[in-house]
């Protein structure tokens, strides 16, 4: 419990190919606003967001970056200490579904997160108010995408709509649990942070109103 | 640790102030009475509230080497104050002990006994109760005595004798530390203090914080006073005149009370006013006496050398004058010549036998000092080697001294021996006197190596510091050399002779006055020298820079003074088009590049470049007529139109069959979870193709790709804009992008941003043909930018050098990663050429300066244009520290809200100071 006063930015970066719907996810979450007059990113632009998370303040600094993949060589500067990292596809597009594996090989690579292993990720299928554009029908997509997270180590899927705000939020805020739980697993890796922790957290009681120093 | 240092000040301090009483005995300034009345309120007036001194863990310390220990916790304002109390406790005992050593008995009326009595009195005297001061009535430690007697009978003595002398002096100022004074010559203060240290009866006259109830310190006045009280007094002259002295000295000495502060006010003036009053002549006897004793067996000065019947030759030539000579050297190691007439040395050991005034003042003339530190040639004649030999020091302005006659035999050498040895570690003289350790063989060694073959010998013996390596400048160099070695003394602003009717004085004043202003000019020196040669040294770097990376961004290092062109308009256009001459050319490009196309009427401007633009990129010949170029472009592109919507049919089609397979195996296959992505979306069909239909198949998916991606982007292309709200125009965008890949199909295809330069040349060509012309001109440089190309990374290394030598201020932010990633936020500057960083007029305004300086200065303008961006914005970024993120976020917020115009003459401001550097380095 102690580590997760640590840090109260977590750093979130949504990948996947281009048009899957990363800056609309984005706006969407942040601003609660569709436009379909989003251009095509290039570089990077992130917002942030403060959000309540089990009583604790917390903002997430989401960054939206270029979906084509000759874009991934910036990545290295982007992804530099993610805390969460949410793959998205486009439900009605096969081929940003085939994608997914790249980009989360990409990030791990470029990331290089301590534990790549149990680095979070979630995964969002998009689009999901152009039911009529679907390929395969949305009970079989589920089936297909959750097996894919399951083959990942259990990510979590979430099929959402940035047109129609279907779900966005609540993905959000298991987003940002997820990289939460992550950090405080971390931090119990690491006995000697803890104990840090722990020192901080007595001062913190034996100190009423400033430092002893 | 502070309790160190203040002490450690006032052991430096001291000397100072000693040499400022020897001259203000002279010269009798007696404004001291005020010093003193203020330094007693201050004093007593003073409360601490810390009750750090009581911590009953510290023990009882009475010696005061333990002192250090107590220090080394943090010090309250009245441990600093008690810390000083003792150290000037400390100092008086250690001055008048090591006076006593060299005197059979210490007058008691003398100043060094006065200094000590007031140090005492200061000690017993803090933190006294007002109240207790009140009830006595008394504004003296007398009443304190009167107190002790109570319980201390045996200080009854002191009392009588205060009382009786006190009776005898008119002079009530120094009644206050009379029974000091008299409890010293009765042996009896060491025993009184102890005794006020350790009764309770005393202690509830005190403040808790007073340095008679310091658990670390009460005991420390008694044990120091021990030394003191074992010297054997005299009452040598208990006239009104040494009592006057004693006064004097007991007001300068209240003015240098540690607790009083202000050191520099106890200055004396710099004239000596009364010289002519009978009160004057009667302190010079005393003063005389102690000038004299301060000359030769001195407190703070070793006495390295003594000669008695040294000759002084007078000025006016002829006799010699004999005196005692001495050579000192005091605490910070520098040496001191002086020489005193024999008649003074007397007179002074016998004060009552005194000359007349007259006489007395012509022998005061005549004594000398000389400081060694400015003593730069030391000559040395001699005759024989036994016979007398003549002295002559030479400062280091020219100055020379009167010759010292040293007696026959091996004075002089003896002399210069202790000289030389007082000299070192610091200096050394040159040719030094000898080299082996043996002293005798010195003058003869000497002499082999310097003296002239005839009998008579002069010897030049130069003063050499040790520590420079470098050899001393000559003489007439030495003011100015002087500054730029900080380690050289000072050169005194007045000659090296003290004179004698003010010895002490002059010298402390000019020491003063030397080492402060010196030192001050020194620092200051060093730091003009420092900020111009870090100045010159990263112009320099710059320079460097400039030189080895920044070098090819300009083609032409011809400077284009700043030109007030009009921007180019209809009028002017249509000359250009009647003449087209070169002349016309090149003026078109400065009007462009200054002051742009258009006067501001959206249509007419836009109408003006559609037709001048070409001509900037180059699709047109300045001497060319447009129309047939145009026809053939219409025409090829209509080929390519039609040739590639063969290719997006095919693409079309096979979209269609795919989508439909994956529906159809929805309902025919089903789910099998372990392979459920090769299934679902997998539409290959596994049958060979043949190798004829394999390019072909190739080509439609390689086509098919960008096909999709181009419409990803076209379909989101600034809809913001009315003219791309017109799907019609959309469309006509995505024909342009699409011929442009399947032209360069072997290219790198389409990359995101493609589409975002082609559009606002479509905004102005409204040409599909003419606008991918322009368009494949312009993407020939911007593809370089583009990814898996080397483009970026020059440009973004071209920025970084550019900001290095412009601002080296948001070069130390931009500069905290080793690879580029920090400029980041530049990225989408260079790569669409600021079209999403701007409006779309602004973007027309600087893509046709980009041009246009391509044709008159350097292909690189979008560097200085971004440089502009970034310095524009510099206190911005600076004062808030911005890092790789808050950059990226700044200049995302800031789209399309930049001042183009600003922006534009700032980047053309770069560009020709820039130019400028370079021609200097051609």
């Amino acid at each position: 419990m102690s580590g997760t006063r640590r840090k109260a930015l977590l750093k979130v970066i949504i990948l996947g190919d281009s048009g899957v719907g990363k800056t609309s996810l984005m706006n969407q979450y942040v601003n609660r606003r569709f436009s379909n007059q989003y251009k095509a990113t290039i570089g990077a632009d992130f917002l942030t967001k403060d959000v309540m998370i089990d009583d604790r303040l917390v903002t997430m600094q989401i960054w939206d970056t270029a979906g084509q993949e000759r874009f991934q060589s910036l990545g290295v500067a982007f992804y530099r200490g993610a805390d969460c990292c949410v793959l998205a596809f486009d439900v009605t597009n096969a081929v940003s579904f085939k994608s997914l594996d790249s980009w989360r090989d990409e990030f791990l690579i470029q990331a290089s997160p301590r534990d790549p292993e149990h680095f979070p990720f979630v995964l969002l299928g998009n689009k999901i108010d152009m039911e009529a554009n679907r390929a395969v029908s949305a009970k079989r997509h589920v089936t297909m995408a959750q097996s894919w997270c399951a083959a990942k180590g259990g990510m979590p899927y979430y099929e959402v709509s940035a047109k129609e705000a279907v779900n966005v939020e609540a993905a959000f805020q298991a987003i940002a649990r997820d990289a939460l739980a992550r950090e405080s697993a971390d931090t119990s890796d690491f006995p000697e942070l803890e104990n840090n922790i722990n020192l901080n957290e007595n001062n913190r009681s034996s100190s009423s109103g400033g430092c002893n120093c | 640790m502070w309790q160190h240092v203040s002490a450690e000040s006032t052991l430096f301090r001291r000397p100072q102030l000693r040499k400022e009483r020897n001259a203000s005995e002279i010269e009798r300034d007696d404004k001291g009475e005020k010093g003193h009345d203020s330094g007693i309120s201050s004093r007593t007036g003073s409360h601490s509230t810390s009750d750090w001194c009581a911590s009953p863990s510290l023990p009882r310390q009475t010696r005061h080497g333990s002192v250090a220990d107590v220090e080394e916790t943090t010090p309250s304002t009245s441990q600093i104050r008690k810390a000083k109390l003792i150290d000037t406790l400390k100092m008086e005992v250690k001055i008048l002990m090591e006076y006593a050593a060299g005197n059979a008995s210490v007058d008691l009326n003398s100043g060094y006994v006065t200094s000590l009595c007031i140090a005492v009195q200061n000690c017993v005297m803090d933190g006294i109760r007002k109240r207790f001061l009140g009830l006595i009535g008394m504004k003296t430690s007398l009443a304190l005595l009167h107190t002790v007697v109570k319980g201390f009978p045996s200080a009854q003595l002191v009392i009588d004798k205060t009382k009786e002398h006190e009776t005898k002096d008119s002079c009530t100022s120094s009644s206050q530390v009379r029974w000091i004074r008299e409890a010293l010559h009765t042996r009896q203060l060491s025993t009184i203090l102890n005794y006020m240290a350790t009764s309770k009866e005393m202690h509830r006259l005190y403040d808790d914080d007073a340095l008679l109830l310091d658990r670390a310190k009460s005991g420390m006045p008694a044990a120091l006073l021990l030394g003191p009280c074992a010297i054997s007094f005299k009452r040598m002259a208990s006239d009104s005149s040494s009592e006057v002295l004693s006064r004097v000295e007991w007001t300068d000495r209240m003015r240098d009370h540690p607790t009083n502060g202000s050191t520099s006010s106890s200055r004396p003036p710099l004239s000596v006013k009364r010289q002519g009053s009978s009160l004057v002549s009667m302190e010079r006897q005393s003063t005389s006496r102690d000038y004299v004793f301060s000359l030769h067996a001195n407190y703070r000065s070793t006495l390295l050398y003594g000669k008695n019947n040294v000759g002084l030759e007078d000025s006016s030539g002829g006799d010699s004058t004999k005196g005692y000579l001495s050579l000192h050297k005091n605490f910070s190691a520098d040496l001191t010549i002086r020489w005193t007439p024999n008649q003074l040395m007397t007179s002074s050991s016998q004060p009552n036998s005194a000359t007349s005034k007259d006489e007395g003042k012509f022998q005061w003339k005549q004594a000398i000092t000389i400081e060694m530190n400015q003593v730069i040639y030391i000559h040395l004649h001699q005759k024989q080697e036994e016979s007398s030999s003549i002295i002559t020091f030479v400062t280091c302005e020219g100055g020379q001294s009167p010759p010292l006659h040293f007696p026959s035999g091996q004075h002089s050498l003896v002399f210069l021996t202790a000289l030389e040895s007082g000299l070192t570690p610091l200096y050394r003289l040159d040719p030094p006197l000898s080299q082996d350790q043996c002293k005798e063989k010195a003058l003869p060694r000497l002499r082999r190596r310097t003296s002239a073959t005839n009998s008579s010998s002069d010897y030049v013996f130069r003063i050499v510091r040790l520590t420079s390596s470098a050899p001393p400048p000559p003489p007439t160099e030495d003011t100015q050399s002087d500054d730029f070695a900080p380690s050289v003394p000072p050169s005194p602003s007045n000659g090296f002779f003290s004179l004698p009717s003010s010895p002490a004085m002059l010298s402390s004043v000019d020491d003063l006055v030397n080492t402060h202003v010196g030192q001050a000019c020194r620092s200051m020196q060093q730091q003009i020298m420092a900020r111009a040669f870090f100045g010159w040294l990263s112009y320099v770097r710059h320079l460097r820079t400039v030189r080895e990376h920044l070098m090819g961004l300009i083609h032409n290092k011809k400077i284009t003074p700043e030109e007030d062109l009009p921007p180019v308009d209809e009028a002017f256009w249509s000359e250009c088009t009647s003449k087209r001459t070169p002349e016309l050319w090149d003026e078109c490009i400065r009007r462009v590049y200054w002051a742009g196309i258009g006067s501001g009427k959206e249509e007419e401007d836009k109408a003006l470049r559609r037709q001048i633009w070409p001509y900037l990129l180059g699709v047109f010949e300045w001497t060319e007529n447009p129309e047939p170029k145009t026809t053939l472009f219409t025409e090829k592109y209509r080929d390519d139109v039609e040739e590639w919507r063969v290719l997006e049919a095919e693409v079309r089609r096979r979209d269609e069959e795919a989508f439909n397979a994956a529906r159809a195996r929805k309902g025919a296959t089903p789910i099998r979870e372990m392979s459920i992505t090769s299934d679902v979306f997998d539409e290959d069909n596994e049958e060979k193709k043949d190798p004829k239909d394999q390019e072909w198949e190739d080509l439609i998916d390689k086509f098919g790709a960008n096909l999709h991606r181009i419409e990803k982007d076209v379909e989101r292309c600034d809809r913001a804009l009315r003219f791309f709200s017109n799907a019609q125009n959309l469309e006509s965008l995505r024909r342009v992008v699409c011929t442009y890949v399947r032209r360069n199909v072997d290219g790198d295809g389409y990359v995101q941003g493609m589409c975002d330069i082609a559009a606002p040349l479509l905004v102005i060509f409204q040409d599909e043909a003419l606008t991918l012309e322009c368009y494949t001109v312009l993407m020939d440089r911007m593809k370089e930018n583009f990814p898996h190309h080397a483009g970026m990374d020059r440009c973004l290394s071209n920025l970084r050098s550019l900001v290095q030598v412009v601002d080296p201020q948001i070069f130390s932010l931009l500069s905290t990663s080793a690879d580029f990633t920090q400029l980041y936020f530049s990225y989408r500057w260079f790569l669409l050429d600021f079209k999403r960083e701007l409006p779309y007029d602004g973007v027309f305004r600087v893509w046709e300066t980009i041009w246009a300086c391509g044709h008159l200065q350097s292909k690189s303008f979008p560097l200085f244009f971004s440089l502009a961006m970034l310095t524009n914005y510099r206190d911005t970024i600076i004062s808030n520290n911005m890092d790789f993120a808050d950059l990226i976020k700044f200049f995302n917020d800031m789209t399309a809200r930049h001042d183009v115009t600003r922006l534009l003459i700032s980047a053309r401001l770069h560009l020709s100071s820039l130019t400028s550097v370079l021609q200097t380095l051609d």
